[in-house]
C-alpha cells in the first residue's frame, strides 16, 4: 500500500511551498548560535534510557554483571596505607628540605656578614687602579727624566701582579702638603694629615756613615741658613759595597699611606754625587718591616736624583719613580706607601748630601 | 577517600586494566592526587582523580602493548564477584556471571578509550550525561556522540559474539 500525496492526514506527506519558512525567517548561519557560545546545560540532549533497564535481557545481565564490582577490602586497606605512608614522608623530606635550605641561607647571610665586617673600606679603594700617569706631571723645576733615572729592567706590563689589599691604610687629604721643614728639629715628621713617621739613618755596615745608625737623628744646622730655612737632613759617610746608606722615615708607624691625593714628591736638596729618593710601597717592604712582601723584597719605586753643591729644589713624579728590576714587580700605587727614603747604592758612595723642605708636590 | 578508592578501582578495571593492575594503578591514581592536593579545586576531586585514573590506564595499557604482551590479560582470568553476588553463590549464577563478565570486558576491550570512558560511566557508573561532561571536561554534546557510537559498537560486538557462540566455525 503506498501513500497518497494528495492526503492531508498523511504524516509523511511532503509540505506544500505555501508551507515552507519564508527566506527570511530562516536564520543565517551566522546568526545560529556557535556551540562554544550556547551554555553546556541547554546542549544536554535527553538522556538515553540505560541498557541495564532497557536493552535486551542478554545485553542487560552483561551491564548487571559487573554491578557492585569493588577490590577487596585488603587491598583497599593496603592501598589506602602506602598512599597515606608516602604522603607523610614526603611531607616530612619537604620540611626537612626547608629547613636545610633555610639553615644555609642563615648559615650564608652570617658569613657574608662576617666576611664584610672583617673587611674595613680600605680593601675597596686598594683594588682600584692608580692614577694614570698623565695625570701626575706637575710643574718643576728639575724634573727626574733630568736627573738619569735607571730603567727598569724589564717590562712590567705583561707580568704586573694584581696588588694585595694594603690596610690599614691612612689617607691624605692633600691639603697639607709639607712632610717636613726640620725647623722643629724633633727628629719626627710634620704631624699634619696623619703623618707620625721618624727619621732613622740605616746602612749595610760595610762603610762609616755620620749621623751613625740606631740613636735618635738630630736635624743640622744649615751653615748660614737657606732663606728663613736654618735645619735640614744631613748625612755624610765613606764607601759602602752592600747595598748602601740611607735616610728614611715611615709615613705612619707601619701603617698603609695613601697619598694618592698628591702627584708626588717636592725637595729641596744639595751635596756631590746622586742619590736615590725612594718612595716604598708595603708590597715590596717585608713583614718584618712593616710590608707583606714574602720574596723578592727590597726592589723599591726610586729616581735617581744628580745633586748640585747649591740648593735645588727637586720634583719627582709618582711616575717617575721606577724599580731597578732584581725583585718582585709590583705596579707603584701611592695608596700603599710605607716610607719615604733617601737612599745611596754602593756605586755613589762616598756621599754627603743635605735634605729639607720635603713635601708633597700637588696636583 | 575509601569511597573514591572503589570508584577510581572500578574505573581501571573498566578501562581494560587486570585486577593487579587495577591495584597498582590506583594507589598510582592516589600518589599523584596527595602530591597535587593544592591544585584541586573544592567538589572536583572525582573529576580530578578520573582524569588521572583514563591517563594512568592509558598509560599502563600501552605499556602493555610495548612489551608485547596480550593487551587485555585480564580477560581469560577469573573475575571477582560482586560483595553482593558473594553473599549469594549458586553454583549456576556464578557461572552464568563469570560469563557475562567475560563477554563484557571482550566487548569493552575493542572500543576505543574515549568511548569506553563515556560508556562505562554511564551505563556502568550510572552517571548523567551531564555529570560525565563535567567529569571529562567535555560539552554535553561530545558525551551524547561518544554514548551512542559506544552503544552500537556494543550492540555490534554482542551479536557478533552470540553469532560465534552459535556458529563456532564461522568467522563474524
Amino acid at each position: 500500500m503506498t501513500s497518497d500525496p494528495s492526503d492531508p492526514s498523511d504524516p509523511d506527506r511532503p509540505p506544500r511551498v505555501s508551507q515552507l519558512p519564508r527566506a527570511s525567517q530562516v536564520p543565517r548561519a551566522s546568526q545560529v548560535p556557535r556551540a562554544s557560545q550556547v551554555p553546556r546545560a541547554s546542549q544536554a540532549p535527553s538522556q538515553p534510557p540505560r541498557l541495564s533497564h532497557s536493552a535486551a535481557p542478554d545485553a542487560r545481565e552483561l551491564v548487571r554483571s559487573t554491578r557492585g564490582d569493588a577490590p577487596s577490602a585488603a587491598t583497599r586497606e593496603m592501598a589506602i596505607e602506602q598512599v597515606l605512608l608516602r604522603y607523610r614522608r614526603r611531607r616530612t623530606l619537604q620540611s626537612a628540605a626547608w629547613v636545610t635550605l633555610g639553615t644555609t641561607i642563615a648559615l650564608a647571610a652570617v658569613l657574608a656578614l662576617w666576611l664584610r665586617n672583617s673587611s674595613p673600606p680600605e680593601t675597596q679603594l686598594a683594588r682600584e687602579q692608580p692614577p694614570a700617569p698623565s695625570q701626575s706631571s706637575a710643574a718643576s723645576p728639575a724634573t727626574a727624566s733630568a736627573m738619569n733615572a735607571p730603567a727598569v729592567a724589564a717590562s712590567a706590563a705583561a707580568r704586573v701582579p694584581e696588588l694585595e689589599p694594603c690596610t690599614p691604610a691612612m689617607r691624605a687629604e692633600g691639603k697639607n702638603p709639607l712632610i717636613d721643614d726640620f725647623e722643629d728639629n724633633d727628629g719626627r715628621l710634620a704631624p699634619l694629615e696623619r703623618r707620625a713617621g721618624f727619621w732613622s739613618a740605616s746602612n749595610d755596615a760595610t762603610g762609616s756613615q755620620r749621623p751613625a745608625p740606631g740613636g735618635p737623628l738630630t736635624m743640622t744646622r744649615i751653615p748660614g741658613g737657606r732663606g728663613a730655612s736654618q735645619f735640614a737632613l744631613h748625612t755624610s759617610g765613606g764607601k759602602f759595597t752592600k747595598w748602601g746608606a740611607l735616610l728614611a722615615a715611615d709615613f705612619s708607624a707601619r701603617r698603609c699611606y695613601d697619598a694618592s691625593a698628591y702627584a708626588g714628591l717636592r725637595f729641596w736638596a744639595r751635596g756631590r754625587g746622586s742619590f736615590f729618593v725612594v718612595a716604598k710601597m708595603t708590597q715590596i717592604a717585608p713583614e718584618e718591616y712593616g710590608g707583606s712582601c714574602t720574596h723578592d723584597c727590597y726592589d723599591s719605586h726610586r729616581a735617581n736624583v744628580a745633586l748640585s753643591k747649591d740648593w735645588r729644589e727637586y720634583s719627582v713624579t709618582w711616575a717617575e719613580l721606577k724599580q731597578k728590576g732584581f725583585g718582585q714587580v709590583v705596579p707603584f700605587d701611592p695608596r700603599s706607601l710605607l716610607s719615604l727614603e733617601f737612599t745611596v747604592a754602593p756605586e755613589q758612595t762616598p756621599f754627603d748630601f743635605w735634605v729639607d723642605d720635603i713635601r708633597f708636590s700637588e696636583r | 577517600m575509601t569511597a573514591h578508592f572503589d570508584f577510581v578501582w572500578r574505573s581501571l578495571r573498566r578501562l581494560g586494566l587486570s585486577a593487579d593492575d587495577a591495584d597498582d594503578g590506583a594507589q598510582e591514581v592516589f600518589v599523584d592526587a596527595s602530591r597535587k592536593l593544592s591544585l584541586i579545586a573544592p567538589q572536583s576531586e572525582k573529576r580530578f582523580l578520573f582524569a588521572t585514573a583514563l591517563r594512568v590506564a592509558s598509560t599502563r595499557r600501552r605499556g602493555l602493548k610495548r612489551r608485547r604482551e596480550e593487551p587485555h590479560p585480564w580477560l581469560g582470568e577469573e573475575e571477582p564477584l560482586a560483595e553482593r553476588e558473594r553473599s549469594d553463590p549458586g553454583p549456576e549464577r556464578l557461572a552464568e556471571l563469570a560469563r557475562a563478565r567475560r563477554d563484557l570486558n571482550e566487548i569493552l576491550a575493542a572500543m576505543k578509550l574515549e568511548q569506553r570512558a563515556v560508556f562505562v560511566l554511564y551505563e556502568l557508573e550510572e552517571l548523567t550525561v551531564p555529570e560525565i561532561a563535567d567529569l571529562l571536561d567535555l560539552p554535553a554534546g561530545t558525551v551524547s556522540s561518544r554514548l551512542r557510537v559506544a552503544r552500537e559498537e556494543f550492540d555490534l560486538s554482542l551479536r557478533r559474539l552470540r553469532a560465534r557462540e552459535q556458529f563456532p566455525g564461522v568467522k563474524s
